[in-house]
């Protein structure tokens, strides 16, 4: 099971989109979970933040590794989580 | 009655963006009963969504959010169009007619198209600074901003954009520097008033940004003053980009855009929105290097849409 963690913020407004593009690949590939934590709010998050020194959202990350910075294209989604499948 | 074809499905409209420009051409191609299809890419919305307060927008005396107000025009046009898809268009077929357009390995066809892709923040292109994205370096204040809460942070740029993110950071970090290359701010009278009222705002005149320092985050940057050529170093925690804007055009065929990669449009009235392809128009940002607002990009896309009717009721007619 590959894990996909959304990172984002309350007031981030491409975030919604990031989490979406995930959860539609997800749907498409199987065996994907897709989690989404708020690093401003969400102290589990705040923890993740400071362990990657993210400074910037959306960020997903792909088995806890950073593997975008920035909404990506589905396309690009669906080749990074099937090559960490 | 939709245009079908025994191989494919032929909208009388394709609209290519999903700011105030796609928008608003949905909605006036949809009330024109053209089979319309938005293609609003995965940054719907556009430029407004990292928009703080919009309080320039006709309708808001109170101002809104940039995000409220793309979620409005969204729900507009939803009503208006048979579909709003949010993918990216990859690449166009404008070569010959129904026009092919890809996106996400899809192909659509179309009697027109409307491009309304706006432009992007322009960044730097310092190598340093693009390795750094993500690392300090944004574009985006009221997406990264949190991240630097306490510390110390410099907006590069001078216009309206450049002052909205300082007035926003000033807010949430520990202090802003504006750096601009000029002793003057190109920005609206009302945003340079406010910003310089803030004392938790300072400005560098005359500077521009040589190289911005760090190994694994920003940790500073490098100036050069355009009169001197002096150089100095400022120790800085985060910094945000908003030196203008670059028009979202890659995917279109370099025939139809002008040297600085907007599309040409005709201008002129009517037709103002044709493209130099036939069939083929433009609205907002992705032409507009001069106004740049929402409501011009909103006034674009309702021209768009007008034009396109007009094209197609003229071919209709020359049958």
């Amino acid at each position: 099971m590959v894990e996909v963690n959304v990172l984002k913020t309350q007031m981030c407004p491409h975030c919604p989109r990031a989490a979406a593009v995930a959860k539609k690949v997800a749907a498409e590939l199987g065996g994907v979970q897709v989690k989404e934590t708020y690093l401003d709010t969400d102290p589990a998050g705040q923890e993740i933040a400071t362990k990657h020194e993210i400074m910037s959202v959306p960020t997903i990350l792909i088995n806890d590794r950073v593997a975008f910075v920035g909404v990506p294209n589905e396309s690009a989604l669906r080749k990074a989580i099937e090559e960490a499948q | 009655m939709p245009a079908k074809t025994s191989t494919q499905d032929v909208w009388d409209c394709i609209i290519i963006g999903g700011g105030p420009a796609g928008y608003t051409a949905g909605i006036y191609a949809g009330r024109a009963a053209l089979r319309t299809l938005v293609l609003a890419g995965y940054k719907s919305g556009g430029q407004l969504m990292i928009a703080t307060d919009v309080e320039d927008y006709p309708g808001f005396p109170q101002g809104i959010k940039g995000p409220g107000l793309m979620k409005l025009m969204r729900e507009q046009v939803e009503k208006f169009v048979e579909k709003v898809i949010d993918a990216d268009v990859t690449s166009v077929d404008l070569s010959k007619r129904p026009f092919k357009v890809m996106a996400e390995k899809k192909n659509y066809f179309a009697k027109t198209i409307i491009v309304a892709t706006g432009a992007s923040a322009k960044w730097t292109g310092l190598q340093n600074e693009q390795r750094l994205i993500g690392k300090g370096v944004s574009s985006c204040a009221v997406c990264d901003g949190w991240f630097f809460k306490g510390k110390q942070v410099a907006v590069i740029g001078g216009g309206d954009t450049a002052l909205r993110e300082a007035l926003y950071l000033a807010g949430v970090t520990g202090g802003v520097t504006v750096i601009h290359r000029r002793r003057e701010l190109r920005a609206q009278e009302i945003l340079q008033k406010r910003a310089f009222a803030d004392k938790r705002i300072k400005f560098v005149w005359n500077a521009v940004v040589d190289d911005v320092l760090g190994k694994d985050k920003v940790e500073g940057l490098k100036l050069k003053d355009v009169k001197t050529g002096k150089t100095s170093e400022m120790k800085i925690d985060g910094v945000f980009v908003a030196i203008g804007h670059t028009p979202n055009t890659a995917f279109l065929p370099k025939q139809i855009l002008d040297e600085k990669g907007y599309v040409k449009i005709k201008g002129g009235i009517p037709g103002h929105t044709s493209a130099t392809i036939p069939g083929v128009f433009a609205a907002g940002d992705v032409f507009d290097y001069t106004y740049m607002q929402a409501v011009m990009a909103a006034a674009g896309g309702c021209m768009a849409a007008q034009d396109a009717h007009r094209f197609l009721e003229a071919e209709k007619g020359g049958d």
